[in-house]
């Protein structure tokens, strides 16, 4: 430990560029540790809130794995098994509450409930999954056999809420409306997150409310004293087969697991690619700091410090500052978070009806944020730091000059090139992992061949700069010229951060102006009916066929189509989504952009043993026109052929089935609507009309009405917010950079003060030599922006490929945008970057700065 | 006339018991065409005396005037132009740019003036030519010896013809014959170019060519002395390199 306090106050020495290092690495730790801590909030929002129960007398389960509803009929069948001494059937679901309606006594937002459907005729005990389940009737009672209609038993702390007690009434949201339920008994409090209530009611008003006639989701059972387990459960499985499992409910059909573990990925990423750029920061900062004290380090071997002991003040160094960084960039992480939640809860209110919760820092998050901010600095000064212990204490007798680096290595040269070669093959195959790969080590091959690149860079660059800047134009030339490797990390650490700029912005341009194109394509009809937001789950209750008949009945409404929804798992065991709609109303009111196929295979989805699917399905799961699909319906495994593949707006990013809604009435229980499109009589008084619509949507609960401009207009301000929101992080992303340039150009000014002063004495006014930093700036700003250009649009062509490959078949868009914006950000970080080292280098004191060694 | 005068130049640096006075009310001047050598042991506040005098720093009291003009009058750029236009300085280490060329680091305080560069480079090829360097003109100053370094550091002091030729330690970094062939140079630059010079140095055999000597001990001039043994006819600097 006899090394640290070297360590401390060497970077005590150098409080800016120590500062500068920190600052780096503090926004890739920020980054990683607050997106990260929102993912959470952003996935709950998407999944279902249904939660598992198990009672622990209770032997038996039947599910199905993606939690979906099936014959209640099965029942009877399990208690046939023998060895089954009894069963039951049991619903449980989650069913979203529209915002802002039911609150607890202390204010907080009851944003769903957990519907409990139990069999009241069931006498045995085991069975009361209120008291099973840990309840306590605290008033009123508990279900007795022969209760039905709409009774419940709710928490006390719901009740209080609500304002009620015991035989009054609650209104809670079913497919048919407001129901009116009477509060029998109240509950204990569950200890449920926030936001969660149990519900419980008699099965029948379960049913009615789901509208999910003779339906359930659990089945459970006991097994007769003595009995072989074992035989049991398999007998049960092979009755029920595939789909079904022998487990309490577990979560349900997650069709946005995929996606959102690729948001986690990005985000960690993101998260990645700064601490990278911090970590090319200080790898460079500390090579020139060892190079700095040479003598100092030459001094200390000298008069007998080890190797390692040198070697180990470089790496204390590196893990203040590392350290320091991953503390302060966890703090404003924080920060960081709840702003970012600030920011898109009401994105995320309009798209799912719902407000985004708050942010959540488990261990694994601490834990990623800590060993990347630790880890990646401390790598980066490993090699500085073996440098500096291989220095001999005869280093102490030279005289300290800025020599000019010696010509590069060969290898460097000849990696590059195969590098370079291997890349361009890769970008040109046509084949997109290899399009991709090939772009990843193009970038590196620029990377290698940087060095070799500065001096034709920065002579083709040396006539603009001398027309600008003058004589302080070609002496700034030549001080890069000097440090070829160091100017040459400082602009791969622009370039890199350029070219993510113009590739991610070329794919959000792409994907944007894309998917507003298919919304005009696929939601054509003048209005659209949607209960909470646009993105519905399994929690979405919806509305039975009456809706849709009332409004067909309103005047001014010249057509009508509904389309119904159910996330299961396939054959692998992955969240699909199945669209039942009706056919021919639906290519009249609204259509699908067809990839494969034409308007035709409506027809052949009337028959029930088509369907269409879309592109994402089709890339996910490698399936054609005509191929076979298998589900897993209440009748057993159903063959369905492909008869063209699809998109549409709504479901583009998820693997979707297109089918008729008998079909999906009949092999899923499905009967809700939960979109309307409809379309207006030709000079209908549209005033009206919207007013009509709305008054037929009131008892329905969390349903609203959009007009096709209203849709649009709240797309577009969803695409300007994310757009917004992605340009703050790659904004984020640029500050690294923007310090390396600072920090490259501070250690420049230090190197050269007797140079500095030397200019000053025979004549360079302060405005020139801050001319002449600026100058230097500016010319590694232009090598990065150039650099940067050339590999941000080939990761735009590349990361549109991303989404063609993931089957979201959006066109490219060449990045305009984004190439403009990094050239703008890119002069900009090269002027900012110079600001203090450019005022340092003009206040130098010429007498001290002559004397400077 | 003179060209350097002082009136009790004081530099005093920090303050209270930290207090250093590198110069004592110094008085002293430098006539026009005259080549004064400053000695005296290190610390003793000679390269100071030569730093106020340059305009390079600023003294605590006192006034220094270069032909003239009263330096504290003039503000950080009009000491620039002044340094530019009327003095030139060499270096103990000559302080050359490394990435420009012998022709390009004569002709840089003409550029800094605001001299187009070609017509700088026409002026800086004249004076290498005067001091039989500019056939390495083309040259940077890691590919010249310590002497050719030393004549384009002079030539770089002379390009802008400046009355004043202000030198710290020239010769510290030279070998024993390399500084005596600058002596001779310096010489040249007063007997045949017609410049005064304020050389400091601790090196006798330079300041033997000097017309006066001024020895410095505690910030003050201790003693002065002229130097009658010095042939005033420089030899022709063709000899000085047999």
């Amino acid at each position: 430990m006899r090394e640290l306090p070297l360590a401390i106050s060497y970077l005590k020495g150098r409080p800016i560029r120590s500062i500068m290092t920190i600052l780096s690495i503090v926004i890739g730790v920020m980054i990683m540790f607050g997106l990260n801590g929102i993912a959470p909030a952003m996935k709950e929002v998407f999944v279902s809130n249904t939660q598992s129960v198990a009672l622990s007398n209770v032997d038996l389960y039947v599910t199905r794995q993606d939690g979906s509803f099936f014959r209640q009929e099965f029942e009877q069948n399990v208690g046939a098994v023998p060895g089954v001494e009894s069963s039951a059937a049991m619903i449980l679901q989650a069913v979203n509450l529209p915002p802002e309606r039911y609150q607890t006594p202390d204010g907080n937002d009851v944003s769903s409930i957990q519907v409990y459907g139990v069999d009241t005729a069931i006498t045995d005990e085991t069975y009361n999954v209120v008291t099973a389940g840990g309840r306590r009737v605290l008033s009123g009672r508990n279900f007795q056999p022969g209760d039905a209609g709409r009774l419940v038993l709710i928490s006390e702390q719901f009740a209080e809420g609500l304002g009620i007690g015991i035989g009054e009434l609650v209104e809670l949201p079913g497919a048919g409306g407001w129901l009116a339920f009477e509060v029998i008994g109240l509950l204990d409090d569950p200890g449920l997150l926030l936001g969660n209530q149990q519900v419980f009611m008699p099965i029948e008003a379960a049913q009615d409310l789901l509208n999910k006639p003779n339906r359930i989701n659990i089945i459970m059972g006991r097994y007769s004293e003595g009995s072989d387990a074992r035989a049991i459960d398999a007998a049960v499985q092979s009755m029920f087969g595939r789909g079904y499992e022998l487990s309490p409910l577990e979560g349900g059909a997650d069709v946005w697991a995929a996606l959102l573990e690729f948001m986690n990925v990005i985000f960690t990423m993101f998260g990645l690619l700064t601490l990278a750029l911090a970590g090319l920061i200080m790898f460079n900062t500390f090579r020139t700091s060892v190079a700095e004290r040479r003598r100092d380090i030459g001094m200390l071997r000298a008069v007998g410090a080890k190797r390692r002991v040198v070697m180990r003040i470089i790496l204390y160094e590196g893990l203040i500052l590392a350290g320091l960084g991953t503390v302060i960039g966890i703090l404003i992480g924080f920060a960081f978070a709840y702003g970012a939640r600030a920011g898109l809860s009401s994105i995320f209110q309009d798209l799912m009806g719902n407000p985004l919760g708050q942010p959540r820092f488990d261990a694994l998050t601490y834990g990623v944020a800590i060993v990347f901010g630790l880890g990646i600095p401390l790598v980066s000064t490993m090699l500085p730091a073996r440098s500096a212990s291989q220095i001999t204490p005869l280093e102490a007798m030279n005289p300290l000059t800025v020599s000019q680096e010696a010509s590069l290595q060969r290898s460097r040269l000849i990696f590059g090139g195969i590098s370079l070669v291997l890349g361009l093959a890769g970008l040109l195959s046509g084949i997109f992992p290899l399009m991709a790969l090939g772009v990843l080590i193009f970038l590196l091959a620029l990377g290698l061949l940087g060095p070799l690149l500065i001096t034709p860079i920065t002579s083709f660059f040396n006539r603009a700069l001398r027309l600008v800047f003058g004589q302080e134009g070609t002496l700034a030339a030549g001080n890069i010229a000097r440090q070829p490797r160091r100017a040459a990390i400082v602009a791969t650490s622009l370039m890199i951060t350029l070219a993510i700029l113009i590739g991610l912005g070329g794919m959000l341009a792409s994907t944007y102006g894309g998917a507003l194109r298919f919304l005009d394509d696929s939601l054509r009809s003048d209005y659209i009916m949607v209960t909470g937001g646009l993105i519905v789950t399994n929690d979405t209750v919806g509305a039975k066929p009456e809706l849709a008949e009332t409004i067909r009945r309103i005047p001014g409404v010249e057509d009508l189509t509904t389309m119904r929804q159910i996330d299961v798992l396939n054959e692998d065991r992955v969240g699909i989504r199945l669209i039942g709609i009706d056919p021919p109303g639906y290519a009249r009111i609204a259509g699908l952009s067809f990839l494969e196929g034409d308007q035709t295979a409506y027809q052949g989805l009337q028959t029930g043993n088509s369907v269409i699917v879309n592109g994402r399905y089709a890339s996910q799961f490698g399936v054609d026109v005509g191929d076979v699909i298998r589900l897993d319906g209440d009748h057993g495994e159903v063959e369905v052929e492909v008869a063209a593949i699809g998109l549409d707006y709504l479901n583009i990013k998820l693997p979707t089935i297109y089918m008729d809604q008998v079909s999906l009435t009949r092999e899923y229980g499905v009967r809700n609507d939960v979109f309307l499109l409809i379309n207006s009589e030709p000079g209908a008084d549209q005033e009206q009309l919207e007013e009509n619509l709305l008054a037929a949507t009131r008892p329905y609960p969390g349903f609203g009405i959009l007009s096709r401009e209203q849709l649009r207009t709240s797309q577009e301000k969803l695409a300007q917010s994310g757009t917004i929101g992605m340009n703050i992080l790659l904004a984020l992303i640029a500050l690294p950079a923007l310090l390396g340039l600072a920090n490259t150009l501070s250690i420049n000014v230090i190197e050269r003060t007797r140079e500095i002063g030397m200019l000053r004495a025979v004549g360079a006014k302060r405005r020139q030599v801050r001319r002449m930093i600026i100058a230097e700036s500016l010319l590694l700003s232009l090598m990065g922006i150039a650099l940067g250009i050339l590999g941000g649009i080939l990761l735009s062509v590349v990361m549109t490929g991303v989404l063609e490959f993931a089957g979201l078949h959006i066109p490219y868009s060449f990045p305009a945008v984004g190439v403009l914006t990094a050239i703008s950000v890119g002069l900009i970080c090269g002027i900012l970057a110079a600001l203090v080292p450019a005022r340092r280098a003009s206040d130098l004191q010429i007498v001290a700065a002559l004397a400077y060694e | 006339m003179k060209i350097v005068e002082t009136d009790n130049l004081t530099r005093i640096y920090g303050s209270g018991a930290a207090q250093v006075i590198a110069l004592d009310h110094v008085s002293l001047h430098v006539d026009t065409g005259e080549f004064a050598a400053v000695m005296g042991p290190s610390g003793c506040g000679k390269s100071t005396l030569l730093h106020l005098v340059g305009g390079l720093d600023r003294p605590t009291e006192g006034m220094v005037k270069i032909e003239g003009q009263d330096l504290s009058a003039l503000d950080d750029d009009d000491l620039t132009d002044l340094r530019r236009q009327r003095i030139g300085f060499i270096f103990q280490f000559f302080n050359l740019i490394p990435t420009l060329n012998a022709l390009d680091n004569t002709a840089l305080p003409l550029v800094l003036g605001g001299m187009k560069p070609a017509d700088a480079q026409l002026r800086a090829a004249e004076w290498l030519e005067k001091l039989e360097v500019n056939d390495r003109s083309t040259h940077r100053p890691e590919e010249l010896s310590g002497g050719q370094r030393q004549r384009v550091a002079i030539a770089r002091a002379l390009v802008t013809e400046p009355s004043l030729i202000l030198a710290d330690e020239p010769t510290g970094n030279l070998d024993s014959g390399a500084a005596s062939d600058f002596a001779i140079l310096l010489r040249e630059t007063v007997d045949r170019w017609e410049r005064s010079i304020l050389l400091v140095t601790h090196d006798e055999r330079i300041s033997s060519f000097a017309d006066r000597v001024l020895q410095m001990k505690d910030g003050r001039i201790t003693n002065e002395q002229l130097n009658h043994e010095i042939d005033s006819k420089a030899p022709a600097v063709e000899e000085s390199h047999a």
